[in-house]
């Protein structure tokens, strides 16, 4: 090590960063039980004998969740094995009802894939198992609490190579997996419900060193921001200690996202032995061509080829294309819309402005299938009148929230705001000044006809002048010989 | 009336009810009688459902008063449950002190099956502690007594179910098998006690010892009477992932079928059993004789057959079971069952309720179930004992290639006395020596009285193990009624208890 060295710079060391997350499966069930997988607020009220573990009672897996494994795999590029099992991970905590979970360990379901981030540099994943959550503890002053209410639950537990070089890459790897897995549907990726729990591996190495420096784990962060400054952190502290000649230990650390530095949470991690084995309740875990093909269902085009879609076909900003690439209902929702109309961009930007507006205010939510063929439908109207010159962008917009608003007919909330054309007004003008100059009129049939040049300067006056002088003529003569 | 329920088969008693000549609350107090006059003396029961079976009694005869329950042949017929088969609202102890007041919120798939079927649950039956043991002497209760010498064991770990139907406290009764826990009791009282093939019957609700060796299995006083109930509980669960959708047949009317055409099958009888060191010369004799007697009285072709790599059976055992107990008792933590030892650190309260709440035996098989597993042996022992199973299969399936069953003594001895091996835990665990090859392949097997040594002027029983192919309990059923017909000692109980 070249630690206690006078002169070195921070950006002689190089970050080597790996992680590993959990991801909650979008199920129906639980992993084993038909307990609902999404559980209300009370404790323990969601809960069977099978998922609290009572003597006598046995697993059955969850196909579903299997599926939404497999899902998860392919989307990652990997391996999947036609055949792997489950295994009894063995270890007490009051939280884990059986003291042991059902968890994958010798044979994965699926291994050696990888997730390419912007860069274009790939992140290669190790392997991905399914295994079932374990319940919360809740501390009081001088009691504990058990809540089994998500024991049970399905997860897939994602392990990275360590491939990341940095806090920023560390934090693109996650929101694109976090995107795909929600676009897909394998996960609802809610953060705050911690259905994405991610523990990092953090540790430093002089710049070209082959050998890889002591780790230490971040456990217990829960946004992709605190992780990114967690590993920012850690990272100058590790160098910051070698700088001084010291030496990493190897332990878990927690980060206070607001002091924004890791703490020691547990040193001289207590060697485990999970003492794992083959789970002799349930069946070896196979992948069929049933499965597969439920799986790939779930698999559309990915945020980032429907974004470059976007922006090729529809011709729309590459701003526009980002956002409406968020999430897939949006993105379909525009695609589908988009096809119908002649300019694509005036779509997107009244979906981003209007349509959203109107969906988080709560006045209609497109994710709903009813109120979206309803919205796309007005949405559909709007744009076209407004690709016609009928009405205005700032009445598209009135129009529409109107119509979702207070349930009004769309055609009838467009039309009260017509815009006149440039022809009704000229005939509205004709007709006024022929109804204001009646003698003139008289003289003009009797057979005065130079009093037209009369009749066209009042006209003009009345249109601002915005009218052809010719059409405007013309437009007379017709009317007068009524 | 005593007569009517020693020597009718089970489903007559039952017809006897569905006809209304007998009422199903006649049937629950002929049996809850026997039970108050007898089981001080055997110490079967850890708890009579009296009240529970009364009320049972009345729901089944209303029932059966509306046309219902016809096609059943266990309506109306009380049955013991050995207490380690979850029952709802009844108290399941596992005859364990940390399961003392576990009141199960759900019944097991068997017990289930039975009150459809219009069983009566009458008692929870003593056994060794999570059933770990071979003579009912690690219940943290009490032991529980041989009805044909009250200084011998029932044999175990099933020894409360085996012994109440010896005494004819009931006529029916459930014990599980992990290696040999049905069939040793069963042979040691002198009845019949029927392993099914694993995954015939749903273990859903059976409390665990060690799950890829534990089955469920009937015992009764006729071979009719453990085809009958195996009837009802076997069969496809959607709770058991190892319960697959293999058809159930009606065992009995396929044993009649074979019966009338005298159907002639080939039997094994496995010479490394009947001549092993250390079975007993009397032993050997009854099964002999009643081997060669199939031969001569049935026409079965008798052929000596091996079965090498059953030298390894115990060894294999004693690193499977006790590896997946260890991790199947875990949850006996202080925080869900059992008085937990207050204490003010987590790990210190686990060690001490596990310590005072568990027996001597199962902390022997949690040690060794723990070590067997550690990193660093897990090759060496569970995994080496995983691809011997594999090997003694091979053998198993060899022998089916030329016989039909394979027969043999099941045990190597008479019932021992009590206190006679309990400290001797490796004497004891050779006591199944007969019995665990067939459990670690899953095959089916069933214990059927061949015939009575006398020692010291009291009968003492024999029993016979008859093994088949897997999900072939029809073959195994009608070679054991064919042994029953030969020995004669169907529906026997000791003299005292007439
Ligand atoms: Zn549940």
């Amino acid at each position: 090590m070249t630690g206690g060295s006078v002169g070195v710079q921070d950006s002689d060391y190089e970050l080597v960063c790996g992680l590993e997350i959990h991801i909650q499966l979008k199920t129906k069930t639980k992993l084993f039980c038909s307990c609902p997988r999404d559980s209300g607020g009370i404790p323990n009220s969601n809960i069977c004998p099978i998922c609290v573990g009572l003597p006598g009672v046995l697993p059955v897996l969850n196909k579903n969740a299997l599926v939404l494994a497999v899902r998860a795999s392919l989307l990652l590029n990997m391996q999947i094995n036609k055949k792997s099992y489950f295994e009894r991970k063995n270890y007490f905590y009051p939280d884990l009802p059986k003291n042991y979970q059902i968890s994958q360990y010798r044979i994965p379901l699926a291994q050696n894939g990888y997730l390419e981030i912007n860069s274009g540099k790939k992140i290669r994943i190790q392997r991905l198992h399914i295994e079932e959550d374990a319940g919360k503890m809740i501390h009081l002053e001088n009691m504990s609490l058990v809540d089994f209410s998500r024991s049970g639950v399905p997860l897939v537990e994602i392990v990275t190579y360590p491939d990341i070089s940095s806090p920023e890459e560390a934090y693109e790897f996650l929101t694109k997996l976090h995107k795909i897995m929600v676009w897909c549907d394998v996960s609802e990726g809610n953060m705050e419900e911690g259905h994405l729990r991610c523990d990092v591996n953090v540790s430093v190495k002089p710049k070209n060193s082959p050998t890889l420096g002591t780790k230490v784990e971040i456990k217990n962060v829960n946004s992709f921001r605190f992780i990114r400054e967690a590993i920012e952190y850690e990272m100058k502290r590790q160098i910051g200690i070698i700088k001084d000649g010291g030496k990493i230990v190897q332990e878990t650390r927690g980060y206070d996202p607001i002091a924004k530095k890791t703490f020691q949470m547990r040193t001289k991690e207590y060697a485990h032995d999970y003492r794992y084995f083959p789970e002799p309740d349930l069946l070896p875990i196979v992948v069929d061509d049933e499965i597969i093909e439920a799986a790939r269902k779930g698999i559309y085009e990915l945020p980032e080829e429907k974004k470059k879609k976007m922006i090729e076909k529809y011709k729309i900003s590459e701003y526009s294309a980002d956002v409406l690439s968020s999430e897939r209902w949006l993105a379909e929702f525009f695609e589908e819309l988009a096809d119908k109309v002649e300019n694509p961009n005036l779509l997107a930007s009244f979906i981003l402005e209007e349509v959203m507006r109107c969906h988080n205010e709560g006045l209609i939510n497109i994710k709903n299938s009813e109120d979206r063929e309803k919205v796309k439908k007005y949405v559909y109207e709007v744009i076209k009148a407004q690709e016609k010159g009928v009405i205005t962008r700032n009445s598209a917009k009135e129009a529409f929230r109107e119509a979702i608003s207070q349930n009004i007919d769309i055609a009838e909330s467009i039309g009260k705001r017509k815009v006149e054309s440039e022809e009704d007004k000229i005939i509205k003008a004709i007709e006024d000044v022929i109804r204001e100059n009646p003698k003139e009129v008289e003289r003009f049939k009797k057979g005065e006809k130079k009093l037209l040049g009369f009749f066209i300067g009042e006209v003009m006056k009345k249109i601002d002048k915005k009218g052809a002088p010719k059409v405007v003529k013309e437009m007379l003569e017709k009317k007068l010989q009524e | 009336m005593l007569e009517i329920f020693l020597k009718k088969r089970v489903y007559e008693i039952s017809h006897l009810v569905k006809k209304k000549e007998l009422s199903v609350k006649e049937v629950v107090e002929f049996f809850l009688d026997r039970i108050k006059k007898i089981d001080s003396k055997l110490n079967a029961f850890l708890y009579v459902c009296e009240k529970e079976a009364i009320l049972q009694a009345e729901e089944i005869q209303k029932k059966i008063n509306s046309g219902e329950l016809q096609n059943s042949k266990i309506a109306g017929i009380p049955i013991a449950i050995k207490d380690n088969i979850a029952t709802y609202k009844i108290r399941t102890t596992c005859g364990s002190k940390i399961l003392e007041n576990w009141i199960p919120p759900y019944d097991a798939t068997v017990i289930k099956r039975i009150k459809e079927a219009g069983g009566i649950i009458i008692g929870k039956t003593n056994l060794d502690e999570f059933a770990m043991g071979s003579s009912t002497e690690n219940s943290a209760f009490f032991p529980t007594k041989n009805p044909w010498d009250l200084d011998r064991v029932p044999g175990g770990s099933s020894g409360g179910s085996a012994s109440a139907v010896a005494s004819l406290m009931v006529r029916l009764s459930l014990g599980s098998d992990t290696g040999g826990s049905i069939r040793q009791p069963a042979g040691f009282c002198g009845i019949v006690g029927l392993c099914p093939t694993y995954g015939r019957v749903s273990r859903f609700g059976l409390v665990a010892f060690a799950s890829s060796l534990d089955r469920i299995g009937p015992f009764a006083l006729y071979v009719d009477d453990v085809a009958d109930i195996l009837y009802h509980i076997a069969g496809y669960d959607e709770l058991d992932s190892t319960c697959p959708d293999v058809p159930v047949p009606d065992y009995s009317k396929e044993i009649s079928v074979l019966e009338e055409k005298n159907h002639k099958v080939k039997v094994g009888v496995i010479k490394d059993f009947v001549e092993a060191e250390g079975v007993d010369k009397r032993v050997k004799d009854v099964i002999v004789s009643v081997a060669n007697r199939l031969g001569r009285e049935f026409g079965f072709e008798l052929e000596y057959v091996s079965l090498p790599t059953s030298k390894y059976a115990v060894p294999i055992y004693y690193i499977i079971a006790p590896a997946e107990a260890s991790s199947n008792l875990a949850r006996y933590d202080g925080v869900k069952y059992g008085v937990r030892e207050d204490s003010q650190e987590l790990s210190e309260m686990y060690v001490r309720t596990r310590t005072n709440r568990f027996g001597d035996e199962v902390k022997r098989r949690i040690f060794i179930g723990t070590f067997v597993l550690s990193s660093g042996y897990y090759d060496a022992y569970y995994l080496k004992a995983q691809k011997a199973i594999t090997l003694l299969r091979r053998d198993f399936d060899e022998i089916f290639r030329k016989v039909d069953v394979v027969i043999c003594p099941t045990s190597p001895e008479l019932p021992f006395k009590l206190g006679e091996k309990s400290q001797d835990p490796l004497k004891m665990y050779l006591s199944d020596v007969f019995t665990i090859p067939s459990s670690l392949a899953g095959l089916p097997a069933i214990s059927v009285p061949a015939g009575f040594v006398e020692e010291n002027g009291k009968p003492l029983p024999v029993g016979l193990q008859i093994i088949g192919k897997q999900f072939d309990e029809v073959s195994v059923l009608y070679v054991a009624k064919c042994v029953e017909k030969i020995s004669g000692c169907a529906g026997k109980i000791p003299q005292d208890l007439i």
